[in-house]
């Protein structure tokens, strides 16, 4: 899986393309860390090019939103793709996220 | 190829190791066997997220993250005709330690902390999921899913020495 990550003012956008599964999880929460730990005040996971997501993946979202209200940072998701709106809703997490439809949107959300 | 407009049952039998490196492999072969069942994407994805999650649950708990042990899959997918509703039937059995069955349930879902979710997502997503224990040592898990929505209520039964 390949992770883009792209900085805008005040904000970062991070892209994984490709599953987030058991193994992949663990690489997006790795790349996550020194975003979470910066000075940056929203951080945005555009999940346009994701598939597939299983719970290690949902984990690692529900890891980086604790983090970000702790510090005070908005944690936006956008771009969700049917089989990972699926999961977020069965994990009963589409009104804990703030989900928008693309990022453009998440980036003023 | 379509379906013919007869009455078809296709098996598959999986006998693999309970690795996440096995996981895509088979989430893939799970999908296309839905597919040619007549499932459509959206469930033939919740399945194959419900097998996923029941194998990742065997791997961490039951081989304590061993990435030598094996587990075997049988799905079975039914449909009386091409344009009738289709059922899959999965078995998943291993060798794990065997977990107390009532210690096998959903932690509560609006607890919202990362970890924890796997078992609520097959019971989300099946119609009946059956955990026991085998005679022979390890797990079984038994889930079917309906194409008719009429068994649109999750069934959990936790069941002991099931054969």
């Amino acid at each position: 899986m390949n992770i883009e990550i792209e900085n805008f003012e005040q904000s970062t956008v991070v892209s994984p393309v490709g599953d987030v599964d058991t193994i992949e999880s663990t690489k997006l929460r790795e790349k996550l860390k020194p975003i979470l730990a910066s000075d940056v005040s929203r951080i945005v996971i555009d999940l346009t090019q994701v598939k597939y997501m299983d719970s290690s993946g949902i984990a690692t979202l529900i890891e980086a939103l604790q983090i970000c209200k702790l510090h005070a940072k908005q944690f936006v998701i956008c771009g969700l793709q049917d089989g990972v709106r699926s999961i977020i809703e069965l994990a009963r997490l589409d009104t804990i996220f703030i989900i928008t439809k693309n990022r453009e949107e998440a980036l003023v959300a | 190829m379509e379906p013919k407009n007869t009455e078809y049952t296709a098996t598959a039998t999986l006998s693999l190791p309970a690795s996440p490196a096995w996981y895509g492999t088979i989430r893939n072969l799970i999908m296309h066997l839905c597919r040619n069942c007549g499932v459509d994407d959206r469930n033939a994805g919740s399945i194959s997220l419900a097998i996923d999650e029941a194998v990742s649950n065997i791997h961490r708990h039951g081989y304590h993250g061993s990435h030598d042990e094996m587990i075997e899959i049988k799905i079975t997918g039914y449909r009386a005709t091409s344009s009738s509703p289709w059922k899959i039937c999965i078995c998943i059995e291993d060798l794990a330690d065997q977990i107390e069955l009532t210690k096998i349930k959903s932690r509560e879902i609006d607890d919202i902390r990362p970890g924890g979710l796997g078992v609520h997502l097959i019971q989300s997503i099946m119609d009946t999921a059956t955990w026991s224990h085998r005679d022979e040592g390890g797990m079984r898990l038994i889930m079917e899913k309906h194409g008719d929505n009429s068994h649109n209520s999750t069934d959990v039964k936790i069941e002991r020495n099931l054969h």
